[in-house]
């Protein structure tokens, strides 16, 4: 019994070791989001596009980059966002786009967020990412370090366990790239909820979680201090863009979060310039009913809106030499 | 629950542990426990039909006894019938009262009768086929006095309702498994791990192959009018691995399972696309389901003893029946009809025994001849298996008409290249290991080479496997 128990166990470690070692070779083959991964295959064979947006669903369905490319001259964007992407999903399509020569942009937009965090939701999301690899784990132990937020390094680390093996990655890989892959071609990469399977939320509803949101936006008057690591690895991310001549910009998209003022403290703190939608008393119509999809997002109206307000703001922080 | 969940990764290291640790002083106590973790196994499915498979149980258990004490013949054949009739009237209830009624009800129809029936939203229990045939094969095995009646309810309960085997066989015997379940058991290392071996395998079969061929599978057959001849064509290929992938998956998890528990179950699959005929394809598929049926209705029938009409007609009979215990739809006896069809001329020949040893023993390839046997049975079993996969038999005559057009010679759009490499590496260790009890029995190799096989094998679960809750096709049966 004992020989059997200690050789499962072996084998069970001896698999790990594997995939560590597969991990470390090459950091990201787990990326695995089929979507985004079109995308980027798109991409790939299109140097034409110059300017790519990265983020979560608040770039990916709610910036249209034709609007963008009307309105900012010399400029044919591509939107590169994907659902449910927070910090360590784009930082790891941002090293991706860095390390690969075909890649051609001048500009590269990121949304910036203050997210890393694992729940019992999106842990499989996180897997399905892949994003967990042995940097972008560092990065996550030092970020919640820096918030004393131990139960969330413990779950960077099992994130990092279960991104080792990457269960389901084929499945869900085929499964996203069967739902959505008609968004990738078309629109310049950007796919408004309309055409998505998530149903919008009924208008009393909406309205209410809006108001409730809005008030606690304007409650919150903590006193907020950037995240040293997060500041320290944007910098660091910028630092590589400039040399490959591209430049780096953040980018906050309304509707804002009910947290969305931690973001606030970090309008100063990057060397790369911080483009911010964020402000509802500056932006009213993002939380007005009808441009509005559901909690966090924009329809296609709205999205239209947020688009317009866009360009002009990046236009004057581009650098046009 | 399902083998491929979490709750099962949680739940067989639990019993396990239980079960050589905790209870290994005593084999009885061993049996409570795997009574009770059988019990738990099919609760977490849907707990009313516990009460269900309870009754079962002990109304076979019951009937055994009364059959061994009955005075006379007639007395004894009274029991035996009384517990048929129980059996099969839940079998029949659960499984075949709507067919009947809307069949009876267009019967009636069709002379001109409208007529309401009263069709009913019956939930199909889990493994109800499989356990019926369990108490069936014990009562008439009691009956013919090859075994005798078993007066312990807690080792009959577990022989029928043994969790590894309780949702999709294989179909036992209480000859082959009761007298392992009244003995005592001991830990043997090998035994264990040619049962983690069976199990690797079995993942690799239920939850690569199976369940990535479903969603292309389900695909084609639920757009077959719109879908070129070549897609029908790979649809119908890929279901033939989807099915054997999935059922023949479930039979090495339960006997590798089982024999982690030290109890050997009936082998249920031997490689059967490497058949040569279809009278070897039937004695390498579902192969308890198919000696259950020789053994207690072919034989009783009369067998092969009678003239060649004789024969004819119980082949019939059996391929008929076992047709239709697969499902409640004219699709299943038409596949039933359709398999006895491909068996005639070998029975006729009286070629029907003529493949009894492995193909190509003692050769590393088959020889053309070999290779163009085995594509015929090929051939013959998928035809078949569109009338076992379509939703009607006029859905399956609309997908066979739809192969034999142009589109036949184009390429197939859902041809998808890791799925057909992953199955020629099933393909191949099976053929590897092909006289051997299933495709990963490998340890008679070097043990470096068992280990790098081993862990390729892990690796592509991993890698390409769902660990969603896709469910065993044989669950509905």
């Amino acid at each position: 019994m004992k020989k059997f128990l200690s050789r499962l166990v072996l084998f069970i470690v001896i698999m790990f070791i594997i995939g560590l070692i597969k991990l470390a070779l090459s950091p990201n083959s787990n990326y695995s989001y089929a979507f985004l991964n079109a995308k980027l295959e798109f991409l790939e064979k299109h140097p034409e596009y110059n300017m790519y947006f990265i983020g979560s669903s608040k770039i990916n369905d709610q910036i249209d980059c034709k609007i963008i490319d009307q309105n900012i001259e010399g400029v044919k964007s591509y939107n590169l966002g994907a659902n449910a992407g927070f910090d360590l999903e784009n930082f790891q399509t941002l090293d991706f786009i860095l390390n690969n020569k075909n890649f051609k942009p001048k500009y590269i937009i990121v949304e910036l967020q203050d997210k890393i965090k694992v729940t019992k939701t999106n842990i499989k999301t996180e897997r399905s990412f892949g994003a967990f690899n042995y940097e972008n784990t560092a990065f996550a132990i030092k970020y919640h370090k820096e918030d004393k937020n131990y139960k969330q390094i413990g779950m960077s680390l099992v994130s990092f366990a279960l991104n080792v093996f990457h269960i389901n990655k084929y499945f869900d890989e085929r499964t996203v790239r069967e739902a959505k892959n008609n968004f990738v071609d078309k629109n310049q990469g950007f796919s408004p909820l309309e055409f998505s399977s998530t149903t919008r939320t009924e208008e009393q509803k909406l309205k209410s979680v809006i108001k409730d949101r809005l008030e606690r936006y304007h409650a919150d008057h903590n006193k907020y201090t950037p995240n040293k690591a997060l500041v320290s690895k944007i910098n660091e991310l910028s630092e590589r863009c400039k040399k490959k001549n591209i430049q780096l910009i953040l980018f906050i998209p309304g509707p804002a979060e009910p947290d969305a003022k931690k973001l606030v403290a970090y309008q100063n703190a990057f060397q790369v310039p911080v483009v911010s939608l964020v402000d509802p008393d500056m932006y009213p119509e993002f939380y007005q009913c009808e441009n509005r999809w559901d909690y966090g997002h924009l329809n296609g109206k709205g999205s239209k809106i947020l688009s317009e307000k866009t360009a002009p703001l990046l236009d004057k922080v581009l650098d046009k030499k | 629950m399902l083998f491929n969940s979490i709750a099962f990764l949680i739940f067989l290291p639990i019993v396990f542990i239980l079960y050589w640790r905790v209870f290994n002083k005593n084999y009885k106590y061993q049996n409570i426990l795997l009574l009770a973790a059988s019990f738990y196994f099919y609760g977490c499915w849907d707990w009313r039909f516990l009460f269900l498979l309870i009754f079962s149980i002990g109304l076979d258990y019951f009937s055994g006894i009364q059959i061994e004490n009955s005075k006379t013949k007639k007395m004894a054949t009274f029991w035996l019938t009384l517990s048929i009739a129980i059996n099969l009237g839940f079998l029949g209830f659960f499984k075949y009262y709507n067919f009947f009624i809307e069949n009876f009800a267009e019967l009636l129809s069709s002379f001109g009768f409208g007529v309401n029936m009263w069709v009913l939203k019956v939930i199909l229990p889990v493994g109800i086929s499989f356990y019926t045939f369990h108490g069936l094969s014990y009562v008439i095995d009691v009956y013919k006095k090859r075994i005798p009646a078993e007066r312990n309810y807690v080792d009959y309960a577990v022989f029928v309702s043994y969790f590894p085997l309780l949702v999709a066989g294989p179909i036992e015997r209480a000859t082959h498994l009761l007298p392992q379940i009244q003995r005592k058991r001991s830990f043997d290392y090998e035994k264990a791990k040619d049962g983690m071996a069976q199990i690797l395998w079995g993942f690799f079969k239920k939850m690569v192959i199976a369940d990535n061929c479903a969603p292309i599978v389900n695909e084609i057959f639920n757009h077959y009018h719109t879908e070129s001849a070549s897609n029908l064509v790979l649809g119908a290929v890929l279901f033939a691995f989807q099915i054997y992938g999935d059922f023949s998956g479930y039979s090495d998890i339960a006997l590798g399972t089982s024999r982690l528990f030290g109890l050997e179950l009936l082998k249920n699959f031997s490689f059967p696309y490497f058949s040569r005929d279809i009278a070897e394809f039937w004695r390498r598929w579902h192969i308890s389901l198919s000696s259950w049926f020789r053994d207690y209705l072919y034989i009783p029938l009369g067998g092969s003893k009678g003239g060649l009409w004789m024969k004819i007609r119980n082949t019939f009979i059996i391929f008929l029946v076992s047709g239709f215990w697969h499902g409640a739809n004219w699709t299943f006896i038409i596949w039933g009809g359709l398999n006895a069809l491909f068996f005639l001329p070998l029975l006729i020949a009286e070629k029907n025994r003529h493949h009894l040893e492995v193909v190509a023993m003692g050769k590393i390839i088959p020889s053309i001849r070999e290779v163009f046997s085995i594509l015929m049975t090929f051939t013959l079993t998928c035809f078949a298996w569109i009338f076992f996969r379509s939703e009607s038999v006029s859905d399956a005559i609309g997908y066979i008409r739809g192969i034999f057009s142009e589109s036949l010679f184009t390429f197939p759009t859902q041809f998808r290249l890791v799925l057909s490499g992953l199955i020629v590496f099933m393909l191949v260790i099976e053929w590897w290991n092909r006289t051997h009890d299933y495709g990963l029995k490998i340890q008679d190799r070097k043990p470096w080479l068992q280990s790098i096989i081993y862990i390729i094998v892990a690796y592509l679960i991993l890698n390409f496997a769902n660990f969603g809750s896709n469910e065993f096709i044989y669950f509905q049966f």
